[in-house]
């Protein structure tokens, strides 16, 4: 109870901050899912993290509404008619998004916004065009402030795609973050240089492997929150992570882990997933309830859960198989562990998994705040880079293991940001090189990634003087950097 | 063939076209007063002052030649310094093929390779069938060069490069004499016939107060630009004192306001696409 008044009274939040955390703080108050003790002690010993996900689920973690349905539709639940011109379409996704559930509390998706709105511009005259969409982004940075909030566009050019990069160019906010789902191919150069140069000032749009993901999910996908790769229509109902640098600190030597330590884990890891799946869906009665799911906006059927890895840099220095990005050996490891889990995962069940084919997805987690020295999903350190070209080859031979997302990101000096031609050049290499995901920033500005959300620096400087801040993610973004829990959140394991 | 090269960076934005690998030849015939990279300037006699400046042994002498052992390497510089010919114990001998070698590598990211200086004129001979190899793979070849060539590398560079970034010191003879020794109408010659041949990509000029930095000067170096073929860039480049020797330590620093004001005066003529500053 104390904890509940602690967070009432507490000067730091605003109101609705408080709410956020009262909700957190009661969910934590029941038990866990029941799962076995091997599982609960893993989960206990943080080798298996639920990143805060809380003990009784009872939205999916990740949900992707299909957005063109519910335009051409409307929505008897929510009153809504449907999209008759840009007006009401821009007017009818802003009155969805806050009904759209996800583990943060926003949506983690708004939507392939040029898809979405190009139909619709043939009513007005580009200045208008403009001014709404630059109003749309105004009013989702204001309402849903937190930079997981993701929007699409891509690969092909349209007027929206060109003019949200000028927009979000000179917004220079961190939400909505923003992905170019980018096919050399499709993509025109003009089009990916815009998006180069805008991604060096604003550390967004990251660049999707189009080609790669329309194979992984050819019935639509979109990326979402944190570089999560998820069918369109459907969601992710979970994620929990293995940390592989943990891990290894129990293994005697590689083919310890392999052979004894993973399997293990794997098998705890598929449990805990299920676990939390069928509490959801069985339980909770989210599938059941929604309306998204009785208007069609969300399917079942294309529901998936999420396996996530972390901290692969670690977990090869401890098996003393070297740096990554520096010993061939690291590699060389760093493969096989990948398709030793890959293959772990799919002798698994996979309990409401329709949506990937009833087989877990596997997702590269790019870390969180509470992960101290610990490197985000299967990238380099920060810090121990290699040249740029053996960065990027080293993810391009590690990507191919994940089909629910993965990202590395690149750090370019000022001279790039007068070279676009440059830059695309070195963007399409990544992705022919097998680089799923990938984003970029130019050292100088002041819109950087910690680890994964996009977070301003002058923000992360005001947050030590003025707590509250609107953004979520700059709070989470300033507890990654000093390595302390911003929300904590009891685990109980059952 | 083999080239003598002075160092390799594995890509940069700022040396033409896209993403370059750029190899800086060793050797230049010029002696500019303000010359960042003095080191690459001169040819070692093997006279052995450097091998007792290197703090970390890795210099030694083999018959004739200076040897330099890469792994032992800790690049503090001491041995540039005393170095009477300007030259470096470092420059390696390698062949054209193991440049491209290298260079195919990391094709994927590459948009082709930019032989810099020192003045890579002078080893025309030697790298001409890069320029072949990386045609056949759709990538390009750019030479960075002060102008001051033999009619037969002169002739090299216009065919087998795709494109020519080039010194342009100062138009004014006193002004080029002054920072070059030498005068400029062999570089305004080279000039034109790189423009003729639609192979003039970018001119450079470092921006020295007292010797380049007169907007007059800026204006009729712009008007005779504008009268070039091909619309080539201009790249202004601040004087740093970073590495330069002898009389050149001397020489001030321009603020990044003046070079504003001199873009300004560049782009009045030329238009701001066209005008870089660095
Ligand atoms: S031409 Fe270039 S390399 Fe040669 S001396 Fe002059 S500045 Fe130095
Ligand atoms: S590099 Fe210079 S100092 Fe060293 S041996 Fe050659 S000429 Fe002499
Ligand atoms: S830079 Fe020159 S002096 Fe320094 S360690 Fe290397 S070879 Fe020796």
């Amino acid at each position: 109870m104390s904890d509940f008044l602690s967070i009432i009274t507490d000067s730091r939040w605003q109101h609705w901050q408080k709410a956020q955390r009262l909700a957190c703080a009661a969910e934590n108050c029941l038990t866990y899912p029941a799962v076995g003790g091997e599982a609960g002690k893993m989960l206990a010993e943080g080798i298996i993290c639920d990143i805060h996900e809380g003990p009784a689920p009872y939205r999916p973690r990740y949900t992707v509404p299909d957005y063109r349905k519910f335009l051409s539709q409307g929505s008897e639940f929510l009153g809504l008619s449907p999209a008759g011109d840009i007006f009401s379409a821009i007017g009818n996704l802003l009155a969805i998004y806050r009904f759209v559930p996800s583990i943060t509390g926003y949506p983690v998706y708004i939507g392939q916004l040029d898809e979405l709105l190009d139909p619709y511009l043939a009513d007005v005259d580009e200045s208008t065009g403009r001014s709404l969409l630059r109003m749309m982004m105004d009013h989702v940075a204001a309402v849903l402030p937190d930079a997981f909030v993701h929007a699409n566009i891509g690969p092909r050019d349209s007027s929206i795609a060109r003019w949200l990069l000028e927009i979000e160019g000179r917004r220079r906010s961190a939400v909505p973050n923003l992905t170019l789902k980018y096919s050399p191919a499709v993509t025109p150069p003009a089009l990916a240089e815009q998006a180069a140069l805008t991604a060096l000032d604003v550390a967004k749009p990251c660049f999707a492997n189009h080609e790669a993901y329309q194979q992984l999910w050819p019935q639509g996908y979109a990326i979402v929150s944190c570089y999560n790769a998820l069918p369109v229509g459907g969601g992710s109902h979970t994620l929990v992570r293995l940390n592989l640098a943990r891990l290894a600190g129990q293994a005697a030597d590689t083919s310890d882990f392999l052979d004894r330590q993973l399997p293990a884990a794997v098998a705890c890891l598929a449990e805990i997933i299920n676990a939390r799946s069928r509490f959801l869906v069985e339980q909770s009665q989210f599938y059941a309830t929604s309306f998204l799911i009785k208007e069609g906006l969300l399917d079942p059927q294309r529901f998936t859960a999420m396996a996530g890895v972390f901290g692969l840099y670690e977990c090869l220095l401890g098996l003393g198989e070297g740096r990554l990005g520096q010993d061939d050996s690291a590699l060389v490891a760093a493969r096989a562990i990948l398709g030793r889990c890959r293959q772990l995962l799919d002798e698994q069940p996979a309990v409401h998994c329709r949506g990937s084919g009833d087989r877990l997805a596997f997702h590269a987690q790019s870390g969180i705040d509470s992960d101290v020295g610990i490197t985000p999903g299967v990238r380099i350190r920060s810090g121990c880079e290699p040249h740029l070209f053996e960065q990027i080859k080293v993810a391009g031979e590690l990507h191919g293991y994940f089909d629910a997302g993965v990202s590395d990101i690149y750090v370019f000096d000022s001279t790039a940001s007068s070279n676009p031609r440059g830059l695309k050049r070195v963007i399409d290499g990544a992705m022919a090189s097998g680089v799923r995901m990938l984003a970029c920033y130019r050292s100088d500005a002041d819109l950087i990634r910690i680890t994964g959300y996009l977070v301003k620096r002058s923000d992360l400087e005001k947050l030590g003087r003025q707590p509250g801040l609107h953004q979520a993610t700059v709070t989470l973004a300033a507890g990654a950097i000093a390595g302390g829990t911003v929300l904590p959140r009891a685990v109980r394991p059952g | 063939m083999w080239l003598l090269v002075s160092k390799i960076i594995r890509q940069s934005f700022i040396d033409g076209p896209g993403s370059r690998m750029v190899v800086f030849l060793q050797g230049c015939n010029l002696r500019c007063i303000y010359c960042h990279n003095p080191e690459t300037r001169g040819l070692c006699s093997a006279c052995g002052k450097c091998l007792t400046s290197c703090p970390a042994g890795a210099l030694g002498r083999q018959e004739l030649s200076i040897v330099w052992r890469a792994e032992m390497c800790r690049g503090c510089e001491c041995c540039l310094g005393v170095c009477p010919e300007s030259a470096d114990p470092r420059a390696q001998w390698l062949p054209a093929g193991e440049i491209y070698r290298r260079f195919a590598a990391d094709a994927a990211f590459l948009d082709g390779i930019t032989l810099s200086g020192g003045e890579a004129s002078r080893q025309s001979r030697e790298w001409l069938p890069l320029a072949g190899w990386l045609h056949n793979d759709g990538k390009t070849l750019f030479v960075d060069s002060n102008g001051m060539m033999t009619a037969a590398s002169r002739q090299e560079v216009l065919t087998a490069a795709d494109g020519v970034l080039l010194d342009f010191k100062a138009l004014d003879r006193r002004v080029h004499r002054a920072l070059t020794g030498v005068d400029n109408l062999p570089v305004l010659e080279f000039m034109a016939a790189a423009a003729a041949a639609d192979k003039l990509y970018e001119l450079r000029t470092v921006i020295v107060p007292g010797y380049t930095d007169a907007p007059d000067s800026i204006a009729a170096m712009a008007r005779h630009i504008a009268c070039l073929p091909g619309r080539p860039f201009w790249r202004l480049i601040a004087f740093r004192r970073h590495g330069v020797r002898g009389d050149g330590t001397g020489l001030p620093e321009p603020g990044g306001e003046r070079m504003e004001e001199l873009a300004a005066v560049a782009a009045a003529v030329l238009g701001r696409g066209r005008i870089i500053v660095r």
